[in-house]
């Protein structure tokens, strides 16, 4: 097993986060070369330590604690700028993605690291697996349409101010990233539907067995708000068929920030056990 | 002779100013063309008036013939009806070698927004067959555009710069709309105006795949011609708010002198359409679509010939290497014609020269004729020739000295000293 560290991808990260930020002033080819080797070092050493905590707990990542769910989130998000950035040289995908890949490393540094899912029955496992992926999937969906809001009110606001395009680092066109916000949005919300409800009914599950699960909990509580934030969101976007890219891209930004902050903050919070306590992993 | 070219184009005057001062309409040009005759009848005019600047360039025997930069601002003032004040500190002026270089540089695209467009040409050729319709086009004006144009082709065909984004639209389209419209084969496009310009950006756009190509134009039977042109429809002018209503993409390249879409006019067309994204590109000068337009939604992306100019400026950048090959030939071209130039202040007094010594070789020859008249016809014959080749050789000197001078400059001392010596007189 080689030994890897949380800090050797995230200072891979915090490289490539350095070049790409560097490629706007000049978009070297070594810089390109240096941000993605960094980036797929990154992932590299990523999936290794991810692997070494599942050796450790003897649980899929997902599964055994905050801190890993973080780290396969930020995984799921490091993979996708890692592709968009292969993909698209001239795109400044990594620019944005390398920010949020980097807060979820942090939160999952002060979220908590010990293994809870050795609580659940057997039975519920395929559920418990279930329901952390969806949720992982729905919030790396998230996270893509937060990146992607956000580079369209850049485009938007270029475009308006009248700036030439960078030579050297471009952004998408603006109806490229309305349409891929618009189904970031429309995919992740069901995953996180499904996340949801797969999580009520294992509550519903257990409480009818007299465990200490319960709806009252923070974690719970502050999910379900984000959920119905996006839900909200969800049924807003499906009715206004006519609603401009500008308008959707600055309500992605609000719901899906919100949603980012909320569920980081609340692992954050819950995880040394000092502010908020749950029993929610 | 002289030259002197009063100017203000996209680097020292903004689109506000140069809409302001654009002989645009067929009559502000015959006004200032008429106005310019009557104030300086002995010299020649040609009035360049584009999207990207407004020059006149004079040209006279004599440097007094000329009008200065504040008569030329004058007549401007008066023909387009702006105060001279917003206007007198754009203007540059440049005199005979630097009037005829900054033409070359015109005609070539150097000195063009987007280098290397073919436009320019086209109007600079437009602009002294008006001339010449105004009755301002003289023998230096002449030589000097046909010079001009002769200059641009070899620029257009010795160097690289008409290669790649070359026209006003293909810059504005290749950085501007394809940040907006990820492809352009499924947007309505809508055309305004039937002209050069408009044409010019069916056929980008149509290159760039657009397919639903609209034309409206006052009118109709040019923008029929137009739309069958380049396999699009056309549409009634007075049609035009529908059509708005409905394009993504609206070029507009109208010679109107109003502005053709108001802000409210546009708000009133989006309560009806809806918000749907729209680019505006405004190529007319003066302006088409008013300003503000532009301020009525987020979704409507509006520009005009000013907001390329930072684009273009990073285009001219990396073609500095054909620049440079293209400055080359506009040198080497005003050199020549600098040399024709002088040559023509000399050719009278050389044509004098030789007439009269030729002239002086026939009486004398006619002389002893009479008095030898037992010599035979080729004698005679062999006696004409010898006493020509004198005279030739005679004349080689000073006529090559002349020629020589003549390339330096116009030689006016050498010119009188000949005069003085051979008794040629005024």
């Amino acid at each position: 097993m080689i030994n890897v560290s949380l800090y050797c991808f995230l200072f891979s990260y915090l490289l490539a986060l350095g070049s790409e930020s560097l490629r706007v002033a000049k978009n070297h080819a070594v810089l390109v070369w240096v941000s993605s080797l960094s980036m797929f070092a990154g992932m590299v050493a990523h999936t290794i330590y991810l692997f070494n905590r599942h050796g450790e707990t003897q649980l899929p990542p997902l599964l055994s604690s905050s801190h890993d769910w973080l780290l396969v989130l930020a995984w799921l998000v490091a993979g996708a700028g890692l592709v968009l950035t292969l993909s698209f040289r001239k795109l400044a995908f990594g620019l944005f993605s390398l920010p949020c890949t980097l807060l979820l490393v942090f939160a999952s540094m002060y979220a908590g690291s010990s293994p809870t899912a050795k609580q659940v029955e057997e039975t519920l496992r395929f559920w418990k697996i279930l329901h952390t992926a969806t949720l992982a999937l729905g919030f790396a969906g998230v996270v893509i349409g937060l990146i992607l809001s956000l580079m369209f009110l850049i485009q938007h606001r270029r475009l308006k101010q009248k700036k030439p395009v960078s030579r050297d680092l471009k952004l998408p066109n603006l109806e490229s990233l309305a349409w891929y916000n618009r189904w970031a949005i429309i995919v992740s919300v069901p995953l996180l539907t499904l996340g949801m409800g797969t999580g009520v009914a294992m509550i519903l599950y257990l409480k009818g067995e007299g465990t200490k699960f319960h709806f009252g909990d923070p974690v719970i509580i502050g999910y379900a708000i984000t959920w119905l934030a996006m839900i909200f969101f969800f049924g807003w976007l499906l009715s206004r068929t006519r609603a401009h890219g500008k308008q959707v891209a600055s309500l992605t930004l609000w719901a899906c920030g919100f949603v980012v902050i909320t569920v980081v903050g609340l692992q954050v919070l819950t995880g040394a056990g000092l502010v908020l306590d749950s029993w929610h992993g | 002779m002289y030259f002197r070219v009063v100017y203000c184009n996209h680097e020292s005057a903004e689109l506000r100013v140069r809409e302001r001062l654009a002989l645009a309409s067929e009559e502000v040009n015959t006004r200032a063309y008429g106005e310019f005759r009557q104030r300086f009848p002995h010299a020649e005019f040609v009035v360049i008036s584009t999207c990207n600047r407004v020059e006149l360039y004079a040209a006279a025997e004599d440097a007094e013939a000329l009008p200065s930069k504040l008569e030329v601002a004058q007549v401007l003032a008066e023909t387009t009806e702006t105060p001279l004040d917003d206007f007198f500190d754009v203007l540059h002026e440049r005199c005979d070698e630097d009037a005829i270089r900054h033409l070359f540089q015109v005609a070539s695209s150097l000195d063009s927004m987007v280098l290397g467009e073919a436009q320019i040409v086209n109007q600079v050729k437009h602009s002294y067959h008006q001339s010449r319709t105004n009755n301002c086009l003289g023998p230096l004006t002449h030589a000097l555009f046909q010079t001009a144009m002769r200059v641009a082709g070899r620029v257009r065909t010795e160097t690289l710069l008409s290669e790649g984004k070359i026209s006003i639209a293909s810059v504005a389209v290749g950085d501007f709309g394809r940040s907006i419209f990820d492809s352009f084969d499924d947007k309505k496009v809508l055309v305004i105006g039937a002209g050069e310009m408009a044409e010019d950006t069916l056929r980008y756009l149509q290159d760039a795949g657009a397919t639903a190509l609209t034309v409206i134009n006052r009118s109709i039977e040019r923008a029929q011609r137009l739309s069958e042109t380049w396999g699009g429809t056309f549409a009634a002018y007075e049609r035009l708010d529908d059509y708005l209503g409905q394009a993504d993409v609206v070029v507009s390249a109208t010679g109107a002198t109003e502005p053709i879409v108001t802000a409210e006019q546009m708000k009133r067309i989006r309560k009806q359409h809806g918000r749907r994204t729209v680019f505006i590109l405004d190529l007319g000068t003066p302006r088409d679509i008013s300003p503000d337009v532009g301020d009525v939604d987020d979704n409507i992306f509006l520009y005009d010939i000013d907001s390329l100019e930072q684009t273009c400026l990073r285009n001219r950048k990396k073609r500095s290497k054909e620049i440079d090959k293209a400055k080359e030939i506009v040198e080497s071209s005003i050199e020549r014609f600098m040399q024709e130039l002088h040559h023509r202040t000399s050719a009278p007094i050389v044509k004098r020269l030789r007439d009269e010594w030729h002239e002086i070789s026939r009486q004398e020859l006619s002389r002893l004729h009479n008095k030898l008249q037992h010599l035979d016809e080729s004698d005679l014959k062999q006696i004409e020739r010898s006493v020509e080749r004198i005279v030739n050789k005679l004349l080689h000197p000073p006529l090559e000295a002349i020629r020589d001078h003549a390339k330096e400059g116009p030689p006016h001392g050498l010119i009188d000293t000949v005069k003085r010596l051979f008794h040629l007189g005024d």
